[in-house]
């Protein structure tokens, strides 16, 4: 290396000392200061669509109050952090590992909103309970995250060895959807079901929770059975399904793991019956690939349809129409809210006379979350971190635009 | 002016130095054999003529022309042919398709085809079995094969190495007669032997090798009575 | 003693099938049952898994070609694959033609997405030999092993790179990483019923019989090329001995370039049939496509051109088969289960390795 070369990055190393001490400077107690929130989410694959307009929201609740909280004493730095890799082309547990222990050390980071998928959940809760690190998820629905019972045996406690929660969630969890689900079936006048689920924690764990509410529901259950995200079709599973006659096939998973291929085949093999998902298919890029199977398939989610959002909501999508120039997917909203937990969170931990890198202060506020007047409606916090709100929709695919069908209790 | 030049080549396998400034020439029509013991780095000196191993130092070159800056398959185009020790024929090719390969870098169909009838006629067996997969056939076979795989490249120089090794007497003598043939038809041949005496016999000229040097070289005459070469490769004491 | 100790993993084998077979699907009595009153559906399964099979041999052929002549894993050549899919779709989003055109203006666009994947393949792979692996031809195994590796990763960037371009290809879709959904230019159309009136309870599709008759095709095409032609033989003898055919004066690095343009191409015509088959593309298929078709070749024995046909059809068979009679859950850990077993008793494969005698 030349001396020139030497010397350039002794001076950028100078200056990025100076200017990184510049940039956080040291708060003593609640005088004031920046602090940095970030998100995690897989920006790397086919959640982008989803996962881009969550980060915008969040920007867009940021923003919408200057970066600032508690009478402008503190400054908020977001920063998106993605936790997919391209050789996955979806959530990695190597990266939401490293990503994990990455907040957990940085001591200037309060707060991460995230994740997006509840198998990236189940790695980061453990890694950040034991620094304290509030978590607020804007997307993840797997109920054993949460809610004793509910999940498999050991749930939740094991992802919380620091015996307090700090992972709250801001959508309803999926013990909800599989059963509104399975009750829907039943509503739309299917008799036999048969499920299917990509084998992951939140797939799987949903068609579970379907199957089981489908028997509950008096609805014969064919057989379940798990796909090969990865594989490159399934003519053969969808012809032994076909030969079954289910009225209806659940499948519970996601996009990425190849819900359009197996939709294209189940049609291709002729299936003439139902097609039902959960929120994990009820994005743009479901609809791309699976093309023409994509046509009246039945999806269930927490909340709302976009267009069908109303009062306050209303107002948050045309202001975000009006900022970003495209319209937000379904689980933007829960990004926004998500934002409004941390400052409603923050504002409570100034009132108390902490700073806001007091990690504890800022988790114990968020669990004290109550009757939040957000842009989904008034919601609290429960004790397990799960949101009050339980509204669920039932859509359908038409002329490949999701219409609202119903609403689910 | 010789045919063939070698001059003061340094051949090394990784830090091994096997060739230590190796010089010689091969005129039209000679028949030059090497001898010397194993590890002489007689074979070493056919491969680096032929371009499978490359000389660090030293040049090769025919008529004066440069060879050693070539690659392997262009020296073939040169005329410069070698029959490999140990046969090395294709053993998942037929015998026929091996013929076809020696001629590989011709495009000369109805030469090609004499020279077949050439080489069936000069090895009868090679042509009964020529549908059969050269792995399969005995070590003097595959002798057979070789040598005539490598006549069908036309070489202007054959390189022979050890083409009689592992042989039984009688193919032995077989082998001999045809390079005499070939030599009768004015083929150019460097042979390397470990059989000193048969060689000796057919040469004009010779060379020693010992320890990647030349030590000796004379007319074949002569070194079949020079003492120590008598001593060492002959056998007689 | 020698007989006990030959059979042992034999014995073991079918202990362990007996009891932890049920768990992954594996219930003798009830697959005889089900095949027995309905064999129809087994026969409709061979159908789906040959059609399947036929495109993993195609590309477990360009795995067995260069492993044959240098004696390289080319982890890259999935990941090629899945460009000639992303050049075949290309292409046909250029010509504008969709579902709804006629017969002939799908044939053109298919055949010009065809000429445009196998050229675009066969030109990439080549261009991989050159620069990262000639130069280590002559390094340890895990130099270029390492190199390919490396290549893969790059390939499958291209692909996720080359999907998010919509604004020069719009039939790229959404986001860059998205499956991509492939015109069906084929349709479903009953070849038994439909084109010869007769009415049977199997069917198959003219997509399964585009399939399987293009990957016949190839199969004796490559078979004819590799047997008969000079290059083929070429090609034969520097498998089986690199130096002896430099001194026939074969260039031995043209041949090898050859290889790979061959086996490229096979992977970009692989890659058209598999968007005509599935009508999805997504540029991580080249890593699980590749992965199965490389264990095709293996199970054929890697380096033989027969065993990679041979290979990739009964995995397709074998998955199909097990996607209707054990479950879909399990269906890999069968198709591993069955490889690790022949690998124990033939290393080989089944049709044996064939990478020459070298001494």
């Amino acid at each position: 290396m030349s001396k020139r070369s030497y010397l350039i990055i002794s001076v950028i190393v100078v200056l990025s000392t100076v200017l990184s001490a510049c940039a956080t400077p040291a708060p003593a107690g609640g005088a004031g200061g920046t602090v940095t929130v970030v998100s995690d989410l897989p920006m790397t694959g086919s959640s982008l669509g989803q996962t881009q307009t969550i980060v915008n929201a969040i920007t867009q609740a940021f923003e919408s109050k200057g970066n600032k909280v508690c009478d402008g004493k503190w400054t908020i730095t977001y920063k998106p952090y993605d936790d997919a890799s391209a050789a996955r082309g979806a959530w990695d547990p190597e990266v939401v590992t490293k990503n994990a222990k990455e907040y957990a050390s940085n001591t200037n980071i309060v707060l991460v909103i995230g994740t997006f998928n509840s198998g990236a959940a189940k790695l980061m809760i453990p890694i950040l309970n034991a620094e304290n690190l509030a978590m607020v998820s804007p997307a993840n629905t797997y109920p054993g995250l949460t809610k004793p019972g509910k999940g498999e045996k050991g749930e939740p406690e094991v992802y919380y060895p620091n015996k307090v929660r700090n992972y709250s969630r801001v959508v309803p969890a999926d013990d909800l959807q599989g059963a509104v689900g399975a009750k829907w079936a039943k509503e739309l006048g299917a008799k036999s079901v048969y499920v299917l689920d990509d084998q992951e924690l939140y797939g799987k764990g949903l068609a579970d929770v379907f199957n089981k509410a489908a028997v509950a529901n008096g609805l014969t259950v064919i057989a379940q059975e798990g796909i090969d995200g990865k594989a490159a079709d399934y003519k053969a599973l969808a012809t032994k399904i076909n030969d079954k006659k289910p009225d209806l096939i659940y499948f519970g998973g996601i996009t990425q793991n190849n819900a359009g291929q197996l939709f294209k085949d189940i049609r291709n093999v002729g299936f003439k019956g139902m097609l039902m998902g959960p929120d994990g298919i009820y994005e743009e890029a479901f609809v791309k690939a699976a093309g023409d199977a994509s046509e009246n398939v039945y999806l269930t989610f927490g909340g709302l349809p976009v267009d069908k959002l109303t009062g306050k909501a209303a107002e948050w999508r045309d202001a975000y129409k009006a900022k970003f120039k495209s319209d937000p997917e379904v689980y933007a909203i829960y990004g926004y809210v998500s934002a409004q937990v941390t400052m409603d969170a923050f504002e409570r931990v100034c009132k108390s006379g902490k700073a806001l890198t007091d990690r504890a202060a800022v988790r114990e506020a968020v669990f004290a979350t109550k009757d939040l007047d957000s842009v989904l409606g008034k919601f609290s916090l429960d004790a397990n971190g799960d949101t009050t709100d339980t509204t669920m929709s039932g859509v359908q695919i038409r002329k490949g635009k999701f219409e609202f069908v119903t609403l689910l209790k | 002016m010789s045919m063939l030049e070698v001059q003061n080549i340094h051949t090394y396998y990784d830090n091994i130095h096997a060739l230590k400034g190796i010089s010689l020439n091969v005129n039209e029509g000679e028949i030059v054999t090497l001898i010397g013991a194993n590890g002489a780095g007689k074979s070493t000196t056919l491969k680096t003529i032929s371009g499978l191993t490359k000389p660090r130092e030293g040049a090769v070159r025919l008529h004066g022309n440069p060879l050693h800056t070539l690659p392997a398959h262009k020296i073939v185009e040169q005329g410069i042919i070698m029959v490999p020790e140990g046969r090395r024929v294709f053993g998942v090719l037929t015998v026929s398709e091996n013929l076809e390969m020696g001629a590989f870098a011709r495009n000369d169909k109805q030469a090609i085809a004499q020279d077949l009838e050439k080489v069936y006629s000069l090895f009868p067996r090679l042509k009964e079995r020529r549908n059969q997969l050269a792995g399969t056939l005995s070590g003097g076979e595959q002798q057979m094969l070789a040598t005539g795989r490598g006549l069908m490249g036309r070489p202007r120089v054959l390189l022979l190495d050890e083409p009689s090794m592992g042989l039984a007497p009688v193919l032995v003598d077989l082998i001999f007669d045809t390079i005499q043939q070939l030599h009768k038809q004015g083929t150019t041949i460097l042979l390397v032997e470990q059989n000193a005496r048969m060689a000796l016999q057919v040469a004009d000229r010779g060379y020693v090798l010992q320890s990647g040097e030349i030590v000796l070289s004379d007319s074949a005459e002569n070194l079949r009575a020079n003492e120590s070469v008598q001593k060492a490769y002959l056998g007689i004491s | 003693m020698q007989l006990v100790r030959r059979f042992l993993p034999l014995v073991i084998g079918i202990y362990l099938l007996l009891f932890f077979g049920p768990l992954a699907g594996f219930d003798f009595f009830r697959i005889v049952g089900e095949i027995y009153n309905k064999p129809s559906l087994l026969l409709q399964q061979l159908i789906n898994g040959l059609a399947n099979g036929s495109i993993v041999a195609i590309v477990a052929l360009g795995y067995t070609l260069v492993y044959g002549i240098i004696e390289l894993v080319n982890f890259a050549h999935g990941d090629v694959f899945m460009l000639g899919a992303f050049m075949a779709l290309t292409v046909i989003g250029a010509t504008g033609v969709t579902e709804t055109s006629t017969a002939s203006e799908k044939l053109t666009a298919a055949l010009l997405a065809g000429a445009a994947a196998i050229i675009f393949c066969g030109v990439i792979n080549v261009i991989i030999e050159r620069f990262a692996y000639r130069r280590l031809r002559n390094a340890p195994r895990l130099a270029p092993l390492i190199s390919a590796i490396g290549v893969s990763f790059i390939v499958q960037n291209i692909g996720l790179f080359w999907g998010g371009l919509r604004s020069f290809f719009p039939i790229m879709g959404v986001n860059s990483a998205a499956p991509k959904a492939f015109p069906d230019l084929i349709g479903r159309v009953d070849v038994f019923k439909d084109w010869f009136g007769l009415d049977l309870p199997i069917t198959l599709s003219t997509k399964e019989l585009m399939v399987i008759v293009v990957a016949a095709a190839l199969m004796v095409g490559l078979r004819l090329l590799v047997q008969y032609t000079k290059i083929g033989k070429a090609m034969r003898a520097t498998a089986e001995n690199r130096d002896a055919a430099k001194i026939m004066g074969i260039d031995i690095d043209r041949v090898i370039s050859f290889t790979f343009l061959l086996g490229g191409a096979l992977a970009g015509a692989a890659g058209l049939m598999f968007g005509l088959y599935n009508n999805t593309v997504v540029f991580t298929m080249g890593f699980t496509g590749g992965l199965r078709a490389f264990t095709s070749a293996v199970l054929g024995g890697i380096g033989n051109i027969t065993g990679a046909m041979f290979g990739g059809i009964l995995i397709g068979l074998l998955a199909a088969f097990s996607d209707q009679y054990f479950s879909s859950r399990w269906t890999n850990a069968w198709v591993f289960a069955i490889l690790v077993t022949v690998m124990v008793f033939r290393p080989t494969g089944l049709m044996g390795e064939n990478v020459g005698q070298k001494a």
